[in-house]
């Protein structure tokens, strides 16, 4: 009777963890998934066809609100400030037509969420080579990443690295 | 006989049971001590070369300045939004330093540093507060971008992972 009472108290434990992370994830899982698929969708392994290059970069494109705030300052890249969707896809894809290869991880992700507005704390680690370069370029920026619910998905509608070293 | 087959059988479990015991606070320890007191990083660039090697592994005390001030020349780890992904620098600047760098040159307090850097660093004199530190990378130009303006810098006590050990 112990044995069955302990079977079911396991098996109820295991129904719970799935249930929590699988079936009905927090917010706080759901943008951190995020993250795992924009790294997935950002990853560049081989020169790409232009169709593929397209169609990741609208992927990518959805991840964020139409009205979006992105400001970028890093010494290896260029400044980028964008404010709207369409114009973050262009440059997507003109970035990714740039690449060889590319990496990017998400890490020491802290997020504070806010109703219907969730921040994002993170590290953003972009290793990669640009086609016809030898050398490699490597890159870690920690990000502020501001989220917004829309229709119960969560979208990026701001984001901007904070120097580290100032 | 029975007895004594009891007795094997007990001391058999127990001598089991020591040695998983024994295993769970081996790993236990390890990943603490590993974790959050002496943590292994693979540098990733030669920004501090020859001290500490591209792809070489190094160990951050991360409880150096638990019981010191960090000190001008201490090789340190900072950390970004967490320390999984860590910047390593130099300090050559403490508490109410005045640091300023032209034409190649370093003054700290007015005072010319051995170290050289680049012409094209330059930072106007600044007096650094009560917490702030200056940091300098030993060799600026080993990163792959030379004029990455992060090998450089101010940061506070509070971004200090550690003190690397060679």
């Amino acid at each position: 009777m112990k044995k069955i009472l302990l079977l079911i108290g396991i098996l109820a434990m295991v129904a719970f963890f799935l249930l929590r992370n699988f079936f009905i994830p927090s917010d706080q899982d759901r943008i951190k998934r995020k993250f795992n698929q924009i790294s997935q969708l950002a990853t560049v392994d081989k020169v790409e066809v232009p169709l593929k290059r397209v169609a990741k970069a609208k992927k990518l494109g959805k991840f964020f609100t139409k009205e979006v705030t992105i400001h970028i300052v890093t010494d290896n890249f260029d400044k980028v400030v964008l404010k709207k969707r369409n114009e973050l896809e262009s440059k997507f894809l003109i970035l990714r037509s740039k690449l060889a290869k590319l990496m990017v991880t998400f890490s020491d992700i802290s997020i504070t969420l806010q109703g219907q507005n969730a921040q994002a704390h993170l590290t953003m680690v972009a290793e990669g080579q640009l086609q016809g370069r030898s050398e490699e370029f490597l890159e870690g920026l920690e990000l502020k990443v501001g989220f917004v619910k829309v229709n119960d998905d969560w979208l990026i509608e701001g984001m901007e690295n904070i120097a580290t070293i100032k | 006989m029975k007895l004594l087959s009891k007795i094997k059988t007990t001391y058999k479990q127990s001598s089991v049971l020591k040695k998983v015991i024994r295993i769970a606070v081996i790993a236990v320890v390890s990943y603490g001590l590993f974790s959050y007191v002496l943590i292994p990083l693979r540098l990733k660039t030669d920004t501090m070369a020859p001290a500490f090697n591209r792809n070489g592994i190094h160990i951050i005390n991360a409880l150096a300045y638990y019981f010191q001030t960090p000190q001008i020349g201490d090789p340190v780890a900072i950390k970004l939004a967490g320390s999984s992904v860590i910047y390593v620098s130099r300090i050559i600047g403490v508490p109410n330093d005045t640091i300023k760098i032209e034409k190649g040159m370093i003054f700290r307090n007015g005072q010319v540093l051995e170290q050289k850097i680049d012409v094209k660093f330059m930072y106007s004199e600044t007096k650094l507060s009560n917490d702030q530190y200056f940091v300098l990378c030993d060799n600026p130009a080993g990163d792959v971008h030379f004029q990455n303006r992060k090998n450089f810098g101010m940061i506070v006590f509070s971004q200090l992972a550690g003190k690397l050990l060679l």
